[in-house]
């Protein structure tokens, strides 16, 4: 058999997995929700989105090949790339395995969720398990989740709702319907990016229940559902529901103030009782927002949860910083750093008026 | 609607002192106000000045009947108005089987309550809950996390005296939960400088400390905790003699009093109630010599920190676009 009748032999396999049906029908769904977008400003995405959304246009018409290994293409919102993870770099590897020994330490691994090896997952192999920067940074989100004393509102007893806006590629929703099963998990984001979340995690989790926004009935019985995923311009569709947690990872910097400020006051008024978020006040690459902080504390009391000095995007240095060096550290941040421009675990507790 | 109290059922009491323009109040009321814990009720004693206060509480409680606000007729000063809503608590809900104070300017997880009094549910030792505390300033940003520290499961007085005094952060821990009576047999709260330190000392011979592992308390950072600023607002009018003693000392003899004839050492024999007082002053001294040293390390660190701005800024006024 020559190369191309292997490559079309594999590619029709491939076209009969799961994963690509899976791709199929979000991509109906997605193209559905695009049809019915309007030309309001509400719910377009800012400067920065309609800039990245270009990037991925392919993905509309993905080749069961980039399906199969969909993880390989989330770069695009996140960055993350596959060759930085190659087996060679071993100091990589080793300065992942630190920083997850350090996460180790603030609550044990009991939150820890690996990357899954599914549809080109990848990551450095530290004890037979995949850890990228993405597993790393859930983990964290998680750890201060647990502190900050929300997983135990998610533990307590009743189906949960939580609400994340701005899920990427579902990384986060992954691992936390792995270690809460129970919950209903709603992401407000936009279409296009459906094609990512949404394929993952229907292939991940196969017998989950899930819902479209469009796709027959409003979101009224969610607790049958596992995921529903609801455009963001269709965001005030959620009213009537009452999430136990909203969250946002490093996309609200991303927004403009108006839209941030849209779904904070939405959150507020759907009665949830706790947000979190990982953003920097503001981003240096979006002018469209003033300070993330701000508009959230117009809502929500804000409290941070320190968990370690490295931000979530840094890795520990291996070796150990010579005298004068931590001198210099030390007179730096003596000097002031720009704490703005810092990713920072927040929980808002709801507040009784705005 | 606000919710209906039913007095009988009150297991938690927590009594806000109140004092000054009320500028935090609201997210502090507001923070207590949304605990879950099911049969709580506030008492809330205003010391003035002014009626700041009063305005948030009116604003901010309208007729949600869990709470009571008293005014005081004259100045109490702090310790005095911490005692009083104690008292105030005890006459209105004598069955309520814990008590705990909460600041005026910090904030409160919606779970707080709820899981300090599970806890000690949990632990029938236990006198005291307290939860992962973190200091804030202005602008929201944790400053500090308080160090976590508690004596579950240990048995010996003398054991949990040494880690008490050793590694209490008597300013965070004091807005716990307790149980009602060993407090009581504390003195409540006594009027001396670091009240906080010698009630926590006298609760930790009475019974064990627990933590909760979980940021349910973020307190404000409004300024150096100071002894000078004790003095200013524990006590009403001028300072006492005995505040202006070492408080070690004071404290020492305080502690040797309420082991041998108040009712800290309920139970206890002879030598114990001995070992104890040599221990706390042992302690305590250890502790007002490392706080002393510490200040002058700290001093040393602030000198050279300004020094280092100012010079950054002198360089910085040099460049040629500088105004």
């Amino acid at each position: 058999m020559g190369a191309r009748d292997e490559l079309s032999s594999r590619v029709a396999a491939l076209r009969e997995s799961r994963a690509y049906s899976n791709y199929e029908r979000v991509r109906d769904q997605v193209l559905q929700m695009l049809d019915t977008s309007s030309d309001a400003a509400e719910g377009a995405p800012s400067a920065y989105w309609t800039h990245e959304l270009r990037n991925f246009e392919y993905m509309l018409n993905a080749s069961p090949l980039i399906v199969e290994n969909l993880r390989h293409h989330t770069f695009h919102l996140t960055g993350v790339r596959t060759y930085e993870y190659r087996p060679h770099r071993d100091e990589a590897r080793r300065r992942f395995e630190a920083k997850l020994r350090m996460l180790v330490e603030l609550e044990g691994d009991a939150l820890l969720v690996p990357e899954a090896p599914a549809l080109g997952g990848f990551g450095h192999e530290i004890d037979g398990a995949l850890y990228n920067i993405d597993t790393l940074k859930f983990f964290e989100v998680l750890i201060a989740l647990q502190r900050g004393a929300v997983l135990d509102e998610i533990r307590a007893p009743g189906r949960k709702l939580v609400w994340e806006i701005g899920a990427g590629w579902g990384g986060f929703a992954y691992q936390f319907k792995t270690l809460f099963p129970e919950v209903t998990y709603v992401v407000v984001d936009l279409p296009e990016l459906f094609l990512f979340s949404a394929t993952y995690l229907m292939t991940m989790f196969p017998e989950a229940k899930v819902h479209f926004h469009g796709d027959g009935d409003a979101l009224t019985d969610w607790e049958g559902v596992d995921f529903a995923f609801v455009p963001a311009r269709a965001s005030e569709s959620l009213r009537g529901l009452q999430p136990d947690l909203a969250l946002n990872m490093v996309s609200f910097q991303e927004m403009t103030t108006e839209q941030v400020d849209g779904y904070a006051r939405l959150a507020w008024e759907l009665g949830c009782p706790l947000v979190y978020s990982l953003n920097r006040d503001r981003s240096p690459w979006n002018p469209e927002i003033d300070s993330v902080r701000d508009v959230l504390g117009r809502y929500y009391w804000l409290h941070e949860v320190p968990l370690l000095e490295l931000p979530y995007t840094r890795l520990p240095d291996l070796k150990t910083p010579s005298l004068p060096e931590r001198a210099v550290q030390w007179g730096l941040s003596a000097l002031g750093r720009d704490l703005s421009v810092e990713y920072r675990h927040v929980v808002g507790w709801r507040r009784a008026s705005t | 609607m606000a919710p209906r109290l039913d007095v009988s059922a009150v297991s938690l009491v927590l009594g806000v002192p109140l004092y000054g323009s009320g500028e935090h109040l609201q997210e502090a009321l507001e923070s207590l106000l949304a605990q879950t814990q099911p049969a709580l009720a506030l008492v809330l004693c205003d010391d003035g000045p002014g009626e700041g206060a009063r305005a948030v509480v009116e604003a901010v409680v309208a007729d949600d009947s869990r709470v009571t606000y008293r005014r005081n007729e004259r100045r109490l000063g702090l310790v005095e108005n911490w005692r009083r809503t104690f008292e105030v608590a005890g006459e209105l809900h004598p069955e309520a089987r814990y008590f705990g104070w909460a600041s005026d300017h910090d904030a409160c997880h919606p779970r707080w309550a709820e899981r300090l009094v599970d806890a000690l549910e949990r632990s029938p030792a236990a006198v005291l809950a307290y939860g992962r505390t973190y200091q804030f300033d202005s602008e929201r940003r944790v400053v500090h996390e308080v160090d976590r520290f508690d004596t579950a499961g240990v048995l010996d007085p003398q054991e949990r005296l040494a880690a008490a005094l050793r590694r209490m952060r008597a300013g965070d821990m004091v807005y716990g939960v307790y149980r009602r009576e060993p407090m009581q047999r504390s003195g409540i709260i006594r009027r001396l400088l670091l009240p906080d330190r010698l009630l926590l000392a006298e609760l930790s011979v009475q019974g064990e400390f627990v933590h909760v592992p979980r940021a349910l308390r973020y307190r404000r950072v409004t300024g150096r905790a100071t002894l000078a600023r004790q003095r200013a607002s524990l006590f009403r009018g001028p300072v006492t003699a005995y505040a202006r003693l070492p408080w070690w000392l004071v404290h020492t003899a305080a502690f040797a009093w309420a082991i041998t004839v108040g009712g800290s050492g309920a139970g206890l024999d002879g030598s114990t109630r001995a070992r104890l007082i040599a221990a706390h002053a042992r302690g305590n001294f250890a502790f007002a010599l490392r706080s002393r040293i510490g200040r002058v390390i700290d001093w040393g660190g602030r000198v050279v920190r300004r020094g280092l701005v100012r010079t950054a800024g002198f360089v910085r006024s040099l460049r040629p676009h500088a105004r």
